[in-house]
């Protein structure tokens, strides 16, 4: 079997030899390909809410009935909880029953004995040191464990007894046999489980304190009793874990942030911008689940712009979020308590420092626990602790003066080279009451500037106008244009751009009176076609 | 090799000859070629063969312009031809090749078997789409471009063929059916475009579909030289069919129809099909996720996604298609012993109805040779100066025909190019006689 080439278009190889053979092939050259292409090239809708949304982050977005916007940027600060700022120490008690006097007793003979002590409970800080003072605490973890050593050659029985440490209700007792099996001394060691038991440590005048009781009943083998002989209870507590404590925790640092920060989205892309907003507010609600007061101190709010600069945010020409008091939670499991400090036009110069339109609100923010006051009964549960939510809301109406955001791409060239020119052609659909100018940079690979699309900016997107009063505007206002690129700077462009840089300067109508209101439904549609002339050499 | 030799030969012979329908072998007096005379024609000899390979045809027509009207000063520009298309334009090309031809005679019977190869290629085409190709759609913004003529066809088969021809009376019947071997083709059929780019932001609006349908049995690595000189499929059928009328006396009329059938192409097949329309506004909201930078190629990778690859369906699947089918009607009008004039219409269905005409005279030199002129008219072609000359030696004749004989000389002057050649053996008969009846007529010949 012979083979064959196998060309793919068989007949149309026939027809090309064809054609082929009509052509004087001698030195013909073909003349160059020039069409002449037109295309839609975009079709962009930028919808405000949507542009809003699409930006997200940590803004909430409420319009009211008629559609008009406003912004609240949200961030929140917690506190670490009670449960990891008290941690409770392992606590170790000792006591001794030293016994019947040295004898010996006859045998079967029942002799007693008791003991007492009040022990300290301790925590990491002593309370000269403000550190807690605590009458009471509930426990839902923890263990305990009695060990007890006789050093007598009798049957020992022993009584342990912890009046201030109940479960459902009833005080904590234990019994243990010790009896003498020829060899000392005799050794018991129990573990019992603490859940959801309650350690009383004292009054408010004597808090931190448990009391331990210690009954011993012995009864004679016959053996003597010497003077060293004694009962040895050691009594500790581990693994402790609280679900409320009572009484004065005293002062706790709950936080301390240097720098904390409200990223306000809207502007992050500013290049530059100067926008008066008519009433914009910055707030900070302090929510407190401790049960006791404590001190805020938000300090050094200021609004810093994406280049850097810092503008301080004051009330009433002071620091107005210092040694704020938030007052305690009222009772255990009670929704936290609140306390709310609101900075507008009427008491700051909210409206003064978002002139820049910053993008991001920084502030130092510390808390701590106040001491009890007189009469009361803090406490604190393990999930206690103290949130700051800071917001900036911003209904957006107001003037823009002049906001410009750029970007900076990489240029890619389409890969044809003989472009005689290209003719843009642009149309803007507009509806917010704000004109735009729009310019194209070209740069070299050092970012020296090469050329711009347009000899001056023009106002692409022309505003709509809106009503005197600044409300919604009435219909679109459409902008048409269009511009050539000539052969020779497409050329030397496509030779040496390498960077383009796009900026969009928006400025409201007429800002230096009338304040406009922005509409969720507020939209701008951009539609650009092109038609580009080729030049294509086909020998 | 064999075949591919052949396959050369049928190259060559389209790409240096062009001609159409062989209108000025109509009027001569019959040679011998099955493939274009009329199965009614009969020779005077009783026994004829034809010399294989010597004998065939090539042809070549374009109805827009002639290569001069876009070469000027060693140039060629193919915008100079856009303003002389219409939106009809034909793009024809034929060749074959006679492989094997014998015929006899028997009483009022004429029997004859043939062998040959064809190629023919058929493009018919709007010219605004050759504008739309070289000029871009720049031009046409603001219009509605609707172009549905761009059909094309290119067909390469052997045809087995055996002649019957019966003599009644005065008329003569003939009937010639074929069978055919599909060898390769392609098609591009079922073609619909509508584009419209608006004004202003050249929003294009498109409405775009066509069928493209591929054999290539012929160009097959599994296919052994037995299967390639007698294929055993993508078989079809065809047949032509005339009678000729000579009961008047110096008159002769022929009416028949030649190259009708039909090919079913069912291996190594495949068929693409292409449907998309819609609406294409640019780069939109849709395409932009928002994540990425927006580069001017991403735009450009969106418009190519929407014009030139989406919508195409590939599939194997067997289809048919037709010969390109003509009509006519020849007569030959006897002057003398010396003269004869001839005249003929025709009319090929390809894309519609194609009709071209033909006049002649023909004049006998003695008993050796006999030669044609005539004009012949196509498709807005009228630069359609015939001529040919017949030569008989013994029982060899030898024919060589051109409907365009400027084609000959000056390719690039002409929409039209032709040439026929022709190399017989005939026996038992008595070639050489009248410009009227010479080598032909049953009925002079055989009377």
């Amino acid at each position: 079997m012979k083979q064959v080439a196998s060309p793919r278009r068989p007949t149309a190889l026939l027809l090309l030899f064809g054609l082929i053979g009509c052509l004087p092939t001698d030195e013909l050259v073909i003349a160059p390909w020039e069409p002449e292409l037109a295309a839609p090239l975009l079709d962009l809708r930028s919808q405000l809410g949507e542009v809003l949304r699409r930006r997200g982050g940590n803004v909430e977005i409420n319009t009211d009935a008629d559609g008009f916007v406003t912004l609240r940027y949200l961030t929140e600060e917690f506190s670490s909880t009670a449960e990891a700022l008290l941690p409770i120490p392992d606590q170790a008690l000792a006591v001794v029953v030293p016994g019947p006097a040295a004898a010996t007793p006859a045998a079967g003979e029942v002799l007693q004995d008791s003991a007492a002590a009040t022990l300290p409970f301790t925590w990491e800080r002593t309370p000269a040191a403000g550190g807690p003072s605590i009458t009471r605490v509930l426990l839902k973890a923890g263990t305990l464990r009695v060990r007890a050593a006789s050093a007598f050659r009798h049957d020992v029985q022993i009584r342990v007894y912890l009046p201030s440490l109940r479960r459902d209700g009833a005080p904590f007792a234990l019994q243990l046999d010790l009896p003498f099996r020829g060899e000392r001394p005799v050794v018991v060691d129990t573990l019992l489980s603490l859940r959801d038991a309650d350690l009383g440590l004292g009054s408010a005048d004597a808090p931190n304190r448990f009391p331990v009781e210690v009954g011993l009943t012995l009864t004679s083998l016959g053996n003597p009793i010497a003077a060293r002989d004694d009962l040895q209870l050691d009594v500790s507590l581990s693994d402790l874990a609280f679900r409320r404590l009572e009484g004065d925790v005293g002062t706790l640092s709950l936080f301390d942030r240097t720098r904390d920060t409200v990223r306000i989205r809207l502007f992050e892309r500013r290049f530059a911008g100067r926008i008066l907003f008519e009433n914009p507010e910055v707030r900070f609600d302090l929510f407190n689940s401790f049960g006791l007061d404590t001190e805020v101190n938000v300090t050094n709010v200021g609004l810093r712009t994406n280049r850097g600069e810092d503008a301080q945010l004051l009330g009433s020409g002071v620091d107005a979020l210092s040694s704020v008091r938030v007052g305690g939670a009222a009772t255990p499991g009670a929704p936290p308590a609140l306390t709310s400090v609101v900075l507008d036009r009427d008491n700051s110069n909210v409206r003064d420092v978002l002139d820049p339109a910053p993008n991001r609100v920084l502030f130092v923010a510390t808390a701590n626990t106040l001491p009890r006051a007189a009469g009361s009964v803090p406490f604190v549960a393990d999930t206690s602790r103290i949130r700051v939510r800071s917001e900036v809301t911003l209904p957006l109406d107001g003037r823009i003066f002049f906001y410009e955001e750029r970007d900076t791409t990489a240029l890619e060239w389409p890969d044809e080279e003989d472009v005689r020119w290209v003719d843009v052609r642009t149309r803007a659909e507009n509806t917010f009451p704000a004109d735009a100018t729009v310019q194209l940079y070209f740069l070299d690979e050092n970012f020296v500037a090469l050329d711009s699309l347009f000899d001056t900016p023009d106002e692409i997107i022309r505003a709509a106008q809106p009503p005197p009063d600044g409300g919604r505007t009435a219909g679109p206002q459409v902008t048409e244009w269009t511009t050539r690129l000539e052969r020779e700077r497409y050329d030397r462009l496509r030779r040496e751009g390498r960077w383009l840089i796009a900026t969009l300067r928006v400025r409201s109508v007429d800002p230096e009176t009338l304040p406009v209101k922005f509409y969720e439904d507020y939209q701008v549609r951009f539609q650009s076609g092109v038609v580009v002339a080729l030049s294509t050499d086909l020998n | 090799m064999l075949r591919l030799r052949l396959f050369c030969l049928l190259l060559g012979l389209t790409g240096t000859a062009r001609a159409q329908s062989d209108l000025l072998l109509l009027t001569l007096p019959p040679t011998l070629q099955t493939t274009s005379v009329s199965p009614s024609m009969v020779p005077s000899s009783r026994f004829a063969v034809a010399i294989p390979v010597l004998s065939g045809r090539a042809s070549g027509h374009h109805s827009a312009f002639p290569l001069r009207a876009v070469v000027r000063n060693d140039t060629l520009d193919p915008g100079r031809g856009l303003d002389r298309m219409n939106r009809n334009n034909l793009l024809a090309v034929d060749a074959h090749l006679d492989y094997l031809f014998a015929g006899v005679r028997l009483r009022k019977w004429y029997l004859t078997l043939s062998m040959s190869e064809h190629a023919e290629a058929r493009a018919a085409y709007d010219g605004r789409i050759a504008e739309l190709l070289w000029r871009g759609n720049a031009p046409f913004v603001g219009q509605t471009l609707s172009l549905d003529r761009l059909e094309g066809q290119a067909l390469l088969y052997r045809a087995l063929a055996v002649g019957v021809a019966y003599r009644h009376d005065d008329w003569t019947f003939g009937l010639r059916p074929r069978l055919l071997w599909g060898r390769a083709a392609l098609r591009l059929h079922e073609t619909d475009l509508r584009l419209r780019v608006a004004e202003g932001l050249l929003t294009a609006e498109y409405d775009a579909r066509y069928r493209y349908d591929e054999a290539e049995e012929l160009f097959s690595s599994d296919l052994d030289d037995g299967a390639y000189i007698l294929p055993r499929r993508n078989l079809g059928w065809g047949i032509d069919g005339s009678v000729t009328y000579e009961g008047l006396d110096a008159w002769t009329f022929t009416v028949g129809w030649q190259n009708s059938g039909r090919i079913y192409w069912n291996t190594r097949t495949s068929t693409e099909r292409f449907s998309r329309s819609g609406t294409y506004t640019g780069f939109t909201d849709e395409d932009y996720d928002g994540t990425e930078t927006l580069t001017l190629q991403r735009v450009l990778d969106t418009l190519e996604a929407t014009f030139l690859t989406d919508g195409t369906t590939q599939r194997r699947e067997g289809f048919g298609t037709w010969l390109t089918p003509r009509l006519y009607a020849a007569s030959r009008f006897a002057l003398n012993d010396e003269w004869a004039l001839g005249g003929a219409v025709q009319a090929e269905f390809y894309d519609g109805f194609r009709p071209a005409a033909s006049v002649s005279a023909t004049r006998r030199f003695g008993r050796l040779a006999r030669g044609v002129v005539g004009y012949t008219v196509r498709s807005r072609d009228f630069t359609g100066l015939g001529a040919g000359v017949v030569i008989t030696s013994g029982p060899v004749e030898l024919h060589v025909v051109s409907d365009h004989v400027v084609s000959l000389f000056a390719l690039q002057a002409v929409r039209s190019a032709h040439l026929r050649i022709g190399c017989n053996i005939l026996f038992g008969g008595k070639p050489g006689g009248s410009a009227a009846t010479a080598g032909t007529q049953w009925s002079r010949s055989t009377q």
